[in-house]
């Protein structure tokens, strides 16, 4: 005989069971009987009116449940996190933005997360959603009325992580590439390929209408990738009001009292537009390729107003 | 069942009786830690159940949701000595691969959504990395968030006034003078290379100008009457651009004059704020060529020979 303490009540553990089931949002009607078959010879004969008097309880608890075509869908959970109507806004707002990525594995993360969280809220919650569906407006049009094949495209081979070679337009001019797929960038207006060149060890963000064609190479990539980094000095008013960015670090000022970055994780091309905005308040240090491209760029401008 | 919900008496064939009393008993738990006589009274006072529970019976409840997936522990006699649900199987939960997913369109709309719909979204995030305790979801939500180091209740306030374009008071933690008060007609709140900005007219300097908002330390107070601001000087700077560029990089100052059939565009920026335009034009590099005013085409021209120089004699 089982001691007090290890006495369980069968009946509980079915109707937890049945509930984590349905918390999955579908849950396939055969299933849902076979929770409540015989424990020993796993008929399920009686199971049906077991089924119903459980799913009779879950009603009494104001717990909803439906059925179509053999499969129960839970509506409502009757132990609802406290949702505000700002949260349900953003709930709304991913929802609208769903469909900037693509169609696979990382979107359905997201929906199925969405869906947890809409399964537990509340009364209020609920109408506040109802209020916000299809409201809030988030302008993909821009991505999608001439790049949503590439985006896609891109995304693919992100997902793939094989080797590219990527031809595109850098300057007006045809350029190749062989590279890593990193990730797909949205910026204002813009969306850009972010790639690793192990040749280099350089990142770089290719505007996606920028390129021409991309093959993929029979070459998984690795995992780990070191970028060059980017060592600047910052001068004057600069130097003390500037604020790091994401993947730059400082050890401080120098004798001079220039501050000292290093920045590891931004595309050249793009590095070296922000730093020319700072104008003679900042120079490159190094890599020496870098700084002579820099100063490649200055000489052009310069040559402009030949 | 239409007579147990007419007489609220339990028709024991009809429902399961025992799976209700283990909901109500898990419910109990999830509201707050409790005692055995606690749950007994609830039981009492509950209009369906209206019995009392035995010790012994409790505990198998007890047991029973523990082997569902609940984990119940006993506080301390000093605090109560009461049952507390640390979790259960229903929480709300977050796998890595949704964690990736929801940074990743964190990161994509960031950009492209008004300023208080990313606050609400910051802050929902923010709200779901205390409830969930995963440890991944916090990392990812500190490195990605674009609210680093601003307050974004005072962002909000200063969106506000912006929609109103108000005539406002701010202290600003200046890096070089310290805190010092600037008077402006607000115009907008935006992000630029990552920063967050509030731009406006300043009345101070009497241009259009703009404020980190990590530097704001709060808005000191609003004008019911906005000044008048006649004698603030535009300029008016055309610069010829490749129109690669162009479609992609143009801020909302810059217009479109003329498209040339050399694939380039003649771009005109007008502002206030020299300093922003001549910014901009660097930033452009060697695809901008500055055509009007004279003096603008001098300054530039003087920017990038001096940069050169620093270049050319080693110095940083």
């Amino acid at each position: 005989m089982a001691r007090l303490s290890e006495k369980y009540n069968d009946s509980v553990i079915k109707m937890f069971k049945l509930l984590t089931l349905l918390l999955h949002g579908e849950a396939d009607f055969k299933d849902v009987i076979e929770i409540f078959a015989d424990e020993n010879d796993g008929v399920i004969q009686n199971s049906h009116v077991i089924l119903n008097k459980y799913l009779n309880t879950l009603k009494i608890f104001c717990i909803k449940i439906t059925k179509q075509k053999n499969k129960y869908y839970l509506l409502n959970m009757p132990f609802n996190v406290d949702f505000t109507e700002d949260d349900v806004r953003a709930v709304e707002i991913l929802k609208a933005s769903a469909p900037l990525m693509p169609a696979g594995k990382v979107r359905k993360n997201l929906l199925n997360f969405i869906k947890d969280i809409e399964i537990r809220y509340d009364e209020k919650a609920r109408v506040a959603s109802n209020e916000f569906a299809g409201k809030s407006y988030i302008d993909l049009s821009f991505y999608f009325a001439k790049c949503r094949d590439q985006i896609l495209e891109c995304e693919k081979f992100c997902a793939d992580k094989q080797k590219l070679e990527i031809i595109y337009l850098s300057n007006g001019e045809e350029t190749s590439i062989i590279a890593s797929p990193k990730e797909v960038k949205y910026f204002n207006r813009r969306i850009c390929f972010s790639v690793y060149s192990q040749f280099n060890d350089q990142l770089t963000e290719i505007p996606i209408d920028n390129i021409k064609s991309i093959k993929q190479l029979p070459i998984v990539t690795k995992n780990s990738s070191h970028t060059t980094s980017v060592v600047f000095a910052l001068k004057n008013r600069l130097a003390k009001s500037y604020k790091l960015k994401d993947g730059e670090y400082s050890n401080g000022f120098d004798k001079d009292g220039n501050l000292i970055v290093a920045n590891d994780a931004e595309d050249l091309d793009m590095l070296i537009a922000r730093l020319m905005r700072y104008g003679e308040n900042c120079t490159i240090l190094s890599p020496k390729f870098l700084r002579d491209r820099m100063l490649d760029v200055i000489s052009k401008c310069i040559e402009n107003y030949d | 069942m239409k007579e147990f919900m007419k007489t609220k008496t339990v028709t024991y064939n009809l429902m399961s009786f025992t799976g209700f009393k283990a909901l109500y008993f898990f419910s109990l738990l999830l509201e707050a830690p409790r005692s055995y006589e606690e749950i007994n009274e609830a039981f009492m006072q509950h209009e369906f159940i209206k019995e009392s529970i035995s010790i012994d019976t409790f505990r198998v409840y007890l047991t029973s949701l523990k082997r569902a997936g609940c984990e119940i522990i006993k506080t301390r006699r000093v605090e109560g000595g009461k049952y507390k649900m640390l979790s259960h199987p229903f929480q709300l939960k977050i796998t890595d691969d949704q964690v990736k997913s929801l940074v990743k369109i964190y990161k994509m709309i960031s950009k492209n959504i008004e300023v208080d719909e990313l606050v609400i979204l910051d802050n929902f995030l923010q709200k779901l990395t205390t409830m969930l305790d995963n440890e991944k979801l916090v990392e990812a939500y500190e490195t990605t968030t674009a609210f680093k180091g601003v307050d974004k209740s005072l962002t909000m306030e200063l969106y506000k006034h912006c929609r109103k374009k108000s005539q406002i008071t701010i202290l600003y933690n200046s890096p070089r003078n310290g805190q010092k008060k600037f008077q402006v007609i607000t115009d907008k709140v935006g992000f630029s290379n990552g920063k967050l900005y509030l731009y406006g007219t300043g009345l101070d300097y009497k241009q259009y100008t703009y404020f980190p908002v990590g530097r704001i330390l709060k808005v000191l107070s609003v004008s019911l009457k906005k000044s008048e601001v006649e004698d603030i000087k535009t300029y008016k700077v055309g610069y010829e651009l490749s129109s690669n560029s162009a479609s992609a990089r143009l801020c909302d100052e810059e217009a479109i004059k003329e498209i040339k059939d050399d694939n380039t565009v003649v771009v005109e920026y007008v502002s206030s704020n020299l300093f922003m335009i001549k910014q901009k034009i660097l930033s452009y590099g060697s695809s901008c060529k500055v055509l009007y005013p004279e003096f603008v085409k001098d300054e530039i021209l003087q920017t990038l020979n001096s940069m050169k120089a620093g270049y050319l004699n080693g110095k940083a």
